[in-house]
């Protein structure tokens, strides 16, 4: 059995899991929470805060982790993992520069997951208490750190792609 | 301009791309050109 291909494997469903549900909060649910707050005879946003939300949560943080996981393992085991934390500087090894630079990008994006957006949903959502300003503060970050993970997340999948194919130019 | 200076107006510019969906990805794609020069250096 190839133990390598399993991990790659592992690493694309939880990748896919992550930025699919980043690319989730950006382009739905973001916008129609402030679409069901500015509708005062709708439903409002309270369905998608209880249920939908923490849900959501749930898998992008612990797919972030296991993202991460698979991926540092695969380097690892191919013994790539310390000449793409060096971005194959000195090395002359395209795989490592392009990998590395992907790998940086993601570890930034899951630091920004479990470092703000994680902590400040928690007081968004009522997880753990806030006043109504740190709640407005919160989210101010909450929303930024999400959109600096949307921006990352389209060099860091040029990227990673670009290691076993290539780069645009 | 001194290096604070510069760096704040930066990341103000930064701040303000990113309040929109559309400034999101305008501003990964500038930054996505960035990298492929980058790693054209140092390759």
């Amino acid at each position: 059995m190839e133990w390598l291909a399993i991990v790659r494997w592992v690493h694309f469903l939880a990748g896919i899991t992550w930025i699919g549900l980043l690319y989730y909060f950006n382009l739905v649910q973001v916008p129609a929470l402030a679409a069901a707050a500015a509708d005062k005879e709708g439903p409002g946003p309270a369905a998608i805060t209880k249920y939908v939300a923490p849900r959501a949560l749930f898998w992008f943080r612990w797919a972030a982790v296991v993202t991460w996981l698979s991926g540092a393992h695969y380097l690892g085991v191919m013994g790539k993992f310390w000449s793409a934390m060096t971005l194959g500087i000195g090395a002359s090894d395209p795989y490592a520069t392009n990998i590395g630079i992907g790998m940086w990008l993601g570890t930034i994006m899951l630091f920004n997951v479990w470092v703000f957006i994680w902590p400040k949903q928690q007081k968004i959502l009522g997880l753990v208490p806030a006043n109504d300003e740190e709640k407005a503060e919160a989210r101010r970050i909450a929303l930024l750190a999400s959109r600096t993970n949307m921006m990352l997340s389209i060099p860091m999948l040029l990227f990673m792609g670009a290691a076993s194919h290539s780069l645009p130019f | 301009m001194n290096q604070p200076e510069a760096l704040q107006k930066s990341l103000a510019i930064i701040q303000k791309q990113l309040e929109t969906v559309q400034g999101t990805i305008i501003a990964g794609l500038v930054l996505s050109l960035f990298l492929i020069i980058f790693a054209n250096i140092i390759a």
